[in-house]
């Protein structure tokens, strides 16, 4: 079965697709990030995406504001998530996928909270590799 | 950012067998997009029930009524014949590069797109008409069932959805669509739909947790011949209701440079 969908994977990839179009048209596959010890400062419960604002840490030292894409309310919220999920001045750890255009957005995929849990807060469904990561 | 969501076999001619719904539903392909937890609770959910006998209405037509999800679905994969385009449509097709996505713009997504977008829907059978509620841009349908045909001229207030009559042949409600603009397309991987599409969709209720689907297209604009496609779709547990889905809320993709 999963042979047959990693086919199929392939030949949706073969065919065209919108000028304008889906994760790859923002984020960089080739580009995962992870931010780790991120001070959440935001959450946005917006549609079609959610957003998270957090600062962090860079290797320098100096801290660095990132705001990552994350799924729709209703999506998250079938998958657990509340108002509560994220509070500012949570320390965070979100794995991504890093926007092409150089800022410092991402397309979240996992944030990992406070307690340790881990939640999905993906996009989910829009083609980001780590959906079929999590597959496999 | 919109999302692409394959629907899988899109063009797969599938005829509605017993040995499908024998499968076990799978969830929703390569593009999962639920995690394992939610889509196993889901399945748990159908499983609960599934022995219920389906529900009739006081006419004795089966009610479909309820909300069915879209993360456990019977999907059929493997081969995908190519439609057979037209000319016209073989144009349309090669210039999907250049085209923006409808929906990225918070256009709506049409039939029988909607039925392939993620998030759940909601079936309301009266005795005389069909309330479809689908959550993703928050679209919904009122389709008649009372023995009327489509008007001779279609409303042009009659566009992205199209014009819809129902009827039921025996325990299977036959929803029957024409009258679409030229903008909207087949599905979210772009295959092109003409005002000459002419779809008709199949609904049947084979088990109480369980929603078979089919949904035929003629578009002899674009496509040398009719074609056919299926799924089964899971009734979602009662606490499920069709959330809220603002597009344009916060789009950025709806004002990128160059997207008008």
């Amino acid at each position: 079965m999963k042979f047959t969908r990693m086919l199929l994977a392939v030949s949706i990839l073969a065919v065209p697709v919108y000028g304008h179009h889906s994760f790859a048209a923002e984020y960089d596959a080739a580009k995962p990030v992870s931010l780790k010890d991120a001070v959440v400062t935001k959450m946005e419960w917006t549609n079609p995406h959610t957003w998270v604002y957090v600062d962090v840490k860079n290797a320098a030292g100096e801290v660095e504001h990132w705001q990552c894409e994350g799924g729709a309310p209703n999506r998250l919220v079938r998958e657990g998530w509340s108002k509560d999920t994220l509070k500012p001045g949570d320390l965070v750890t979100i794995d991504g996928f890093k926007a092409k255009n150089g800022a410092n957005w991402c397309n979240s995929q996992t944030i990992t909270l406070p307690d340790g849990k881990k939640v999905f807060a993906g996009s989910s469904g829009n083609g980001a590799p780590g959906n079929a990561q999590e597959k496999k | 950012m919109r999302n692409s969501r394959p629907f899988a076999a899109l063009f797969a001619s599938v005829v509605f067998s017993a040995a499908a719904l024998a499968q076990t539903l799978q969830d929703a392909g390569a593009n999962p997009q639920g995690t394992a937890d939610l889509i196993a609770k889901l399945k748990a959910y159908g499983d609960s029930v599934a022995r219920r006998p389906v529900p009739r209405m006081a006419n004795g037509k089966p009610d479909l009524s309820g909300v069915y999800n879209k993360l456990v679905r019977d999907i059929f994969e493997g081969a995908v014949p190519a439609p057979e385009y037209t000319a016209a449509g073989k144009a349309k097709w090669d210039n999907l590069a250049n085209e923006i996505d409808p929906v990225n713009q918070c256009n709506w997504p049409g039939v029988p797109r909607l039925m392939q977008e993620p998030d759940p829907f909601e079936i309301e059978t009266k005795a005389d008409k069909v309330i479809f509620l689908y959550e993703y841009m928050h679209n919904f349908r009122v389709v008649p069932a009372d023995g009327r045909s489509h008007p001779k001229t279609i409303p042009l207030s009659r566009a992205w959805l199209g014009d819809s009559v129902g009827r039921w042949e025996g325990d299977t409600l036959v929803v029957d669509t024409i009258g679409f603009n030229n903008v909207s397309r087949l599905d979210p991987q772009g295959h092109p739909k003409s005002d000459q599409a002419h779809i008709i969709e199949k609904y049947r209720r084979p088990r109480y947790d369980r929603l078979w689907y089919e949904v035929t297209v003629s578009d002899p604009k674009y496509y040398k011949q009719p074609f056919s496609q299926s799924a089964t779709f899971q009734l979602a547990p009662p606490d499920w209701r069709i959330e809220e889905y603002a597009c344009n809320e916060n789009n950025r993709d709806a004002w990128v440079k160059g997207a008008h």
